[in-house]
């Protein structure tokens, strides 16, 4: 994978500065400034909540409560990083708050079939790799990503964040290690396991490569 | 390098994030490696299909509705603080209000009832007066002693001059009362009433008739009034200094102290007392107390009475009341004892009795 932290980390530099200016302006009472910042980073964080719930309305529901904690919270936010780094640490914390519930609910999760690609395409995992072309023409491309989707949902919450971060969202490990609180290697470490799980999940569902 | 160690440098291999030699070392196991190549296979195709997710759009009117959501919560949020504190923003400018009324009645209050405190403060004590009469030398024309509660008439200036305190002090007061603390003020004074005085009573009503009501032949009906009261106290000063008499009547015991008046009319009674002496002597002397004694046996010897024997202030002073003829011997007896200087010089009185005020000063 080519560098992915840089570009976005020179682009969040950039859209910054101007959060800071629309923060402080909120911070002033203006609260139709507010809705720059929604503007900005809705798109962003309703994908990081979607990939991290696996539930498109909840995950909106879960962004909202983050925007208004944020909107609450704007008077805590020091500058020390990134508005939309402060941001998805409250999206991350909305979304751990909203799966914690849910699994306290033990809802039943919707659950393909493991065999379900296979009998689907009737092929394995290495067909994949091997004719992607054909795998995408025989099967709907979007049942294939709610089977990513799946697989990322089985990762445990920890590796589940970290890999969404890093491979979906695109932060680097600075980031990363700012919005969960950890250190890098920790980061890199814990994004490796991930990596594997998923790989592995991804092996389950759509057959062993022989 | 295992392959286990080359799987786990696969990310960072992916990611071009390796060492040249590193990278140099996986590539060369990758190729003889097919588990390796096939694990990294897996792996780049694992990454493909995260980053080939497709991302989701906001629903329709998504920032609207978070930033009604917002709104909402910043008016409940001002409205919170205006419960919270809209109260402590009416009470305290209230509060302060309600305080500054506060403080301005009870100044107002304590003013008047200062006013008040300052009229009924109790009399003087007869040794200030006795004090302020020794700064200020007698006036020539001595007031005619006045029987206890009679009242002489006085002029329309004096009436004026003393209309404050005597009048709101005891408005409704006997003149009994005034009687009765002039008598306890001065116990050892009222067991002896001079008959001359008695004798003068009967002059005295009259003239109070004669003057303050010409029309009314009521003898001594001085009305309680307040306003009147007090007029009956001002004659005490004002009628000698008017008409110019000096009658020498000796003082008699307790006469005209009021019981309870105001400063300056306690203090112009007092002085008429103490003025009611026909002498007015001052008796520079070292020992003050061995000249008292001195003095108070000489007076024993010569059947004489001492009125009033008191210190003042380092000074002594002796009241005394012998006979007229012995006044000589008395002057010469005191020039003994001390050097004597006359307050003021007056005829000696035709009555058996004098009173004799020493007033016995230290000499440095």
């Amino acid at each position: 994978m080519p560098e992915m932290s840089d570009p976005l980390d020179a682009l969040n530099n950039i859209i910054e500065d101007n959060d800071i200016d629309i923060v402080n302006r909120c911070r002033q009472g203006q609260t139709e400034a507010f809705s720059e910042l929604v503007r900005r980073h809705q798109k962003k964080m309703i994908n990081f909540a979607y990939r991290m719930i696996g539930e498109y309305d909840q995950a909106c529901d879960v962004v909202q409560e983050a925007f208004l904690s944020a909107y609450r919270s704007l008077g805590s936010f020091r500058g020390n990083a990134l508005f939309s780094t402060w941001l998805c640490g409250i999206v991350l914390n909305q979304a751990r708050t909203y799966l914690k519930r849910k699994s306290i609910r033990n809802r039943r999760e919707i659950l393909l079939p493991e065999d379900h690609f296979q009998s689907a395409n009737g092929g394995s995992f290495n067909t994949i790799l091997s004719d992607e072309a054909f795998f995408v023409e025989r099967i709907d491309r979007q049942t294939l990503q709610a089977g990513v989707q799946e697989c990322i949902d089985k990762l445990d919450n920890k590796q589940r964040e970290v890999l969404v971060l890093r491979d979906i969202q695109g932060h680097s490990y600075e980031e990363i290690g700012a919005i969960l609180k950890l250190p890098s290697g920790t980061v890199r470490s814990r994004l490796f396991r991930a990596r594997s799980d998923l790989k592995n999940h991804f092996l389950k569902m759509f057959g062993k490569t022989t | 390098m295992t392959c286990n160690e080359i799987n786990k440098r696969l990310p960072a291999y992916l990611e071009n994030d390796l060492t040249p030699e590193d990278k140099k070392i996986v590539e060369d196991h990758l190729a003889t490696c097919d588990t390796c190549h096939q694990a990294l296979a897996e792996f780049k195709m694992t990454l493909s299909l995260l980053k080939d997710l497709p991302e989701v759009e906001p629903p329709p009117f998504y920032e609207q509705k978070i930033m009604a959501r917002i709104h909402e919560d910043a008016t409940s949020k001002s409205g919170i603080l205006k419960k919270l504190f809209y109260p402590f923003r009416i009470k305290i400018p209230l509060q302060a209000m309600v305080t500054i009324c506060i403080a301005v009645f009870a100044f107002l209050i304590y003013q008047g009832t200062e006013q008040d405190v300052k009229q009924t403060s109790p009399l003087p004590l007869p040794n200030i007066q006795f004090e302020e009469r020794s700064s200020a030398p007698y006036s020539t024309a001595h007031p005619a002693p006045l029987p206890i509660g009679k009242e002489e008439p006085a002029s329309p200036r004096m009436i004026d001059s003393n209309q404050s305190a005597a009048s709101r002090l005891h408005p409704t007061e006997d003149k009994e009362l005034s009687d009765k603390k002039t008598i306890s003020s001065q116990p050892s004074l009222q067991k002896s009433p001079s008959p001359v005085v008695k004798s003068k009573e009967r002059n005295q009503e009259e003239m109070v008739d004669e003057i303050e009501r010409p029309e009314k032949k009521e003898p001594v009906s001085i009305p309680l009034a307040g306003s009147d009261r007090k007029f009956g106290m001002a004659y005490l000063e004002t009628k000698p200094e008017r008409e110019g008499k000096t009658s020498g009547e000796p003082m008699t015991a307790g006469e005209g102290l009021p019981g309870a008046v105001s400063p300056s009319v306690s203090r112009d009674v007092m002085r008429h007392t103490i003025n009611a002496g026909l002498m007015d002597l001052s008796l520079h002397v070292t020992d003050i107390d061995a000249a008292v004694r001195e003095i108070e046996n000489y007076i024993d010897s010569i059947h004489g009475r001492v009125i009033e024997s008191r210190e003042i202030i380092g000074n002594g002073f002796i009241k005394v009341e012998v006979n007229s003829g012995v006044v000589p011997a008395l002057l010469e007896r005191l020039k003994q004892i001390g050097q004597v200087r006359k307050g003021e010089e007056r005829p000696l009185p035709s009555e058996e009795k004098a009173v004799v005020l020493i007033k016995v000063i230290r000499q440095p």
